[in-house]
């Protein structure tokens, strides 16, 4: 829920917090309350490709790893709001994920490998425009956003 | 109903539990500890992860206290850590942090038998017990204790005696009011809730979450229900601290029966 244009602010009793947990479970769940159903479908694709069976492309290549994963949901989660369409997910050999968005004549390609490091690739035109380790998201979805 | 008196039963949705005991930071605790410890229990124990510490938290009561928990902040100057060990199926673990010291259960696969309390409080007993040791042979002082916390982790899968948030009053007892005809609204898409309540003479308090969630195992949309007691016992004594764990335990279960109807008692085998 969205409260970015209430002006009267109060602060809730901490009892309303959804910092009630202390954070000593250990199985993972991601809340889904207002998530976009993109969104959703694309995490639930990226655990589903967790259980890939051992040599799964016959390349010997195992599922990706939990923290891959959790690389890959953490990156899902950091795309902004409703501006762009469902990616393009396929795991990749070596056991990691490679996501595809498409915005008119521009692409953006992210690849996480088997050691969580992730790689980007704008394309415009059908033509790269560079590549190399990013770290800052949202300008590379601002950039797919100003087609 | 279940030996200790309480409702037990048969297919509970249980997905994890956690023990925890929470202490003031042991003093001359430190990195290396974590390894000494890790090769007294390796044998049941062989994983490791390392995490983020959890924050130290604290039940407030009383006139005067504006919040009803009290994060702990510290200016640390060494390097803190928690450390999980897990045992070879990944289903039990004990967690180490400076200040803490947690036993959870949890599903892996998802068809695990929930292992009962008894088996888990007796578990928790043994390592505690191991802990204390390795900080005695380490001469190192024995926790002065502050906080005991029990919280289970239900899901609650939909197609299993309801279909969606529409019939979210077969789920949740309070909600089992009849719904106004000519109602303006349509069936809520999701909902989440949270509901707290004050243990016997403030002993602490006791936690109702549901939260509309996607399973980390198998990327299934559930409806979560956590929840947690936590609160102080009396003193550090084994027998305080226990009581309090199965006081805790006691106000989850009741709590949990409280809170679902008596249609879903039935999907989960109430006995």
């Amino acid at each position: 829920m969205s409260t970015a244009a209430a002006t009267n602010r109060v602060t809730p009793p901490v009892h309303s917090h959804s910092l009630q947990q202390s954070g000593i479970t250990a199985n993972a769940s991601i809340p889904v309350g207002g998530m976009e159903q993109w969104r959703l479908e694309a995490i639930q694709k990226v655990i589903g490709f967790g259980s890939l069976a051992p040599n799964w492309d016959s390349y010997g290549s195992e599922a990706p790893t939990r923290a891959v994963k959790q690389t890959a949901i953490n990156l899902l989660l950091s795309v902004p709001g409703q501006l762009f369409p469902a990616p393009l997910i396929v795991p990749v050999s070596g056991g990691g994920y490679h996501f595809e968005w498409s915005v008119g004549d521009r692409e953006l390609e992210i690849s996480i490998e088997s050691d969580c490091h992730i790689d980007a690739l704008r394309v415009e035109h059908g033509m790269p425009i560079e590549d190399g380790p990013y770290r800052d998201f949202p300008a590379l979805f601002d950039w797919l956003a100003s087609h | 109903m279940s030996d200790s008196g309480l409702p037990d039963f048969a297919q509970p949705p249980v997905d994890e539990t956690a023990l925890s005991i929470q202490f003031a930071p042991i003093p001359g605790f430190s990195v290396p500890h974590f390894g000494l410890y890790w090769a007294s229990v390796r044998n049941e124990y062989p994983r490791f992860e390392l995490q983020q510490p959890v924050p130290n938290v604290t039940e407030q009561f009383g006139p005067g206290v504006p919040f009803g928990r009290q994060l702990g902040i510290a200016f640390l100057e060494l390097p803190e850590i928690r450390c999980w060990f897990l045992d070879e199926s990944g289903n039990r673990l004990v967690q180490v942090q400076r200040d803490r010291l947690v036993h959870n259960w949890r599903k892996v696969t998802g068809t695990e038998t929930y292992p009962r309390y008894p088996a888990l409080r007796a578990s928790l007993e043994k390592e505690w017990e191991r802990f204390c040791d390795f900080l005695k042979g380490e001469k190192l002082e024995r926790p002065k204790i502050n906080q005991c916390e029990v919280t289970y982790v239900n899901n609650i899968e939909y197609g299993k005696g309801w279909k969606g948030y529409g019939e979210l009053d077969k789920v949740v007892a309070a909600l089992a009011t009849p719904k106004p005809k000519n109602r303006f609204l349509p069936d809520p898409e999701r909902v989440s809730m949270q509901v707290s309540y004050c243990l016997e003479e403030n002993v602490g308090r006791l936690y109702v979450s549901f939260v509309p969630v996607i399973r980390g195992r198998d990327g299934k949309e559930i409806l979560q229900m956590t929840l947690t007691a936590r609160g102080a016992p009396k003193s550090s004594s084994e027998e305080d601290v226990f009581g309090w764990l199965d006081l805790g335990r006691k106000w989850i279960v009741r709590g949990f029966a409280d809170f679902t109807t008596a249609e879903m008692h039935n999907v989960w085998g109430k006995q």
